[in-house]
């Protein structure tokens, strides 16, 4: 819900016309429609074989994702853009239950933008003092950086992002099993929105799964990250790890089949990315 | 008109009340404290934000009979007797009679009352 000021008033559940939370839903409802019937059709080609992995007994709160299977099917990014509790959000859908469509890897530097790039978004913070990455940060199984105080995490275990609070077991299987793992801001966790403390406004971004759906969302305006995981909470969002945002750089393929980029990339050897190839 | 019931829940307790029942809540910092027709007095750990997200998710029929005032107030509009923006005074009145004098920003008041005249049109 925005913020408001001690000479506004406003009247409660009255949508503004530009918030249309209705819509919203109506919009997520069709969305979720289009994605249940293109996995139904997808699971009668392949003979009916998702799987669902099973999740650690140390991540209750955690479910993951179906294992990847079938063929691939959508090679663009879905790029929605939305208004709820009146925080304009871009949303960037990238798995939609569409197995083998991508896989994720986490990468230091500038992704190849070759044919196979469906999207890429910065992901740790670097420190502005030392370039030091922040938090736990582990590529290909080597771990570069340490530091548990964020306690959102992303592992990637497979070329499956999971994501969640606390992450501890999964931050060991990504070393074991060459996976990679970086951490970050917890804005929602089951549903619920768990702000960070930093204050002040910016442009935020994050990592979001809603049932077996992922997303990068984006807030069109400079936001608080209250107001923020609030509208991500809202939209139904069940997790939502941060990613960096500001003016960072994000790439995706559209429909079409161009790569469109937004913002820029900072100046860093340790600038990192999370990054989708088909 | 059936009533629409805001239902608040601590891990200890559970606070039921008719949205009609709601005259005014005040932020407190963590706590709002509501006041309702009967004269209760009511204080829970709800930011006023919070209240005003429950307020609309649970009573959407008469959620848009409140209006939040500012940081400070939620008021049931159906309890405003008299704006009197330049002097900053609200004054709100039960069925029962019961009369509440609230202060508020001159700016939002003068808000209100011009909310108030056009819907009286």
């Amino acid at each position: 819900m925005k913020e408001i000021d001690d000479n506004e008033i406003r009247i409660i559940g009255k949508p503004t016309p530009r918030s249309g939370s209705w819509y919203v839903r109506l919009a997520w409802v069709l969305v979720c429609v289009v994605v249940v019937v293109a996995a139904l059709a997808l699971w009668i080609k392949t003979g009916g074989s998702f799987e669902v992995r099973e999740g650690s007994a140390c991540d209750s709160g955690v479910r993951e994702l179906p294992a990847r299977e079938g063929s691939p099917a959508d090679e663009s990014v879905i790029v929605i853009d939305t208004v709820v509790d009146d925080v304009p959000l871009t949303l960037y859908m990238l798995d939609c239950l569409l197995p083998d469509c991508s896989r994720a890897s986490l990468q230091l530097g500038l992704p190849a933008a070759d044919s196979s790039l469906l999207l890429a978004v910065m992901a740790a913070d670097v420190r502005a003092d030392n370039g030091d990455i922040v938090g736990d940060f582990v590529i290909d199984g080597r771990q570069l950086a340490r530091g548990e105080r964020k306690e959102g995490y992303c592992a990637i275990l497979d070329g499956v992002p999971l994501l969640g609070r606390g992450g501890k077991p999964f931050l060991q299987q990504a070393l074991d099993e060459e996976g990679c793992f970086f951490r970050q801001y917890i804005l929602v966790d089951e549903g619920k929105a768990l702000p960070p403390k930093p204050k002040g406004k910016n442009h935020r971004r994050a990592l979001c799964r809603m049932g077996h759906t992922l997303f990068v969302a984006a807030s069109v305006d400079r936001e608080s990250y209250h107001d923020f995981a609030t509208a991500l909470a809202d939209l139904w969002v069940d997790e939502a790890v941060a990613l960096v945002g500001s003016e960072s750089l994000l790439i995706y393929r559209a429909e079409g089949g161009l790569l469109h980029t937004v913002g820029s990339a900072f100046d860093s050897p340790n600038a990192n990315f999370l990054v989708w190839r088909r | 008109m059936n009533s629409q019931w805001l239902t608040i829940v601590t891990s200890s307790d559970l606070l039921r009340i008719a949205a009609e029942e709601l005259v005014y809540a005040e932020a407190d910092g963590n706590y709002t404290t509501l006041v309702l027709a009967s004269g209760d007095r009511r204080v829970v750990t709800l930011q006023l934000g919070q209240l005003e997200r429950l307020v609309a998710q649970q009573t959407p029929l008469a959620a848009t009979g409140f209006v939040r005032i500012g940081k400070s107030l939620i008021v049931n509009l159906s309890a405003v007797r008299y704006i009197h923006p330049s002097r900053g005074i609200l004054e709100l009145c039960t069925p029962a009679g019961a009369k509440h004098e609230l202060s508020a920003s001159r700016e939002a008041l003068r808000a209100l009352k011009e909310m108030m005249e056009r819907n009286a049109k």
